[in-house]
């Protein structure tokens, strides 16, 4: 099924090219998700929600960029999306007790591990997961596509619909603000 | 905490990452979770109507429409209490003399 072929199939409610999008996409999906939540479960949750979503909203998709490129720009939203909506809920959640009876503490946010980073590379990876979340928004959507996606600077660049040189840029200042967070976080 | 590792090393931790997958049957998963959706569409918008916060807000708009409607009759009554003397005297005018046919010689 040419790309033409899926989306007019997708535009029509076809099942089947629904389920081809689903089968050819779902591990971009995921794995975009993943690299901002962190978090397997949830990040099957939202992935499931950005099929949804694109099943819903596929007539407003004008064909003016790639199929994956827009794909990738639903997987991106509805993960900050995720993250806004928990972040708030946090804030209210105040009242849940962080501290136990005997002062032990309850909550605890366990490392993430990505399932593809290679053995030797599982500890400084999980240090890393957990700086990327100190960083601005728009500097980890590029550090997360480029690093943890493995796009170029030019589809990084079509996602974030900015130019080249902008994406070069928040690439940039991702790395030196994530050598600051490191040398914060830990005594190196 | 002391770490073996620099801010460089850590950094470039992610190179040759391979791609994560969801966990088998996605497929069917999403297809489950699109069916509860257009099925809890209802359920969903029974538990809004049953929320204190939508019901006081339904009760308020009442009120308030029945207030409208209250007050705008009201008015209406009075502009119909002031015309009925004209209504009254204009019917007492045209029936002045109700006998006047039999006056008539057959």
């Amino acid at each position: 099924m040419t790309e033409q072929e899926l989306i007019i199939g997708l535009k029509q409610k076809d099942e089947g090219a629904f389920r081809e999008l689903v089968s050819t996409r779902q591990n971009l999906v995921f794995n975009t998700v993943l690299g901002f939540l962190q978090n397997q479960e949830d990040a099957e949750d939202v992935s499931q929600d950005v099929f949804i979503k694109i099943l819903e909203s596929i007539g407003q998709f004008k064909g003016e960029s790639a199929l994956s490129t827009w794909v990738y720009r639903v997987s991106v939203t509805s993960a900050l999306e995720f993250l806004r909506r928990k972040k708030r809920k946090k804030r209210f959640g105040f009242m849940s007790p962080l501290w136990g009876e005997n002062n032990e503490q309850t909550v605890e946010l366990p490392d993430f591990h990505h399932p593809g980073v290679a053995l030797d590379k599982r500890e400084s990876a999980a240090i890393l997961f957990k700086a990327i979340k100190k960083l601005p928004e728009n500097q980890q959507i590029a550090f997360i596509l480029n690093k943890v996606e493995g796009l170029s600077y030019q589809e990084v660049a079509e996602i974030m619909n900015t130019t080249l040189s902008a994406v070069e840029s928040l690439l940039h200042r991702a790395r030196t603000n994530l050598k600051e967070i490191l040398k914060k976080i830990y005594t190196l | 905490m002391k770490i073996k590792h620099t801010p460089e090393d850590i950094i470039n931790s992610l190179e040759g990452i391979g791609r994560a997958e969801p966990s088998p049957y996605f497929y069917t998963r999403l297809q489950a979770k699109i069916a509860k959706e257009d099925n809890g569409f209802v359920i969903s918008y029974l538990k809004l109507l049953m929320k204190p916060s939508y019901s006081i807000a339904v009760a308020l708009l009442f009120i308030l429409i029945n207030g409208y409607f209250l007050m705008t009759n009201v008015v209406q009554e009075n502009t119909f209490d002031e015309n009925t003397p004209n209504i009254a005297a204009e019917y007492v005018q045209q029936n002045l003399n109700p006998y006047e046919n039999l006056t008539e010689t057959p």
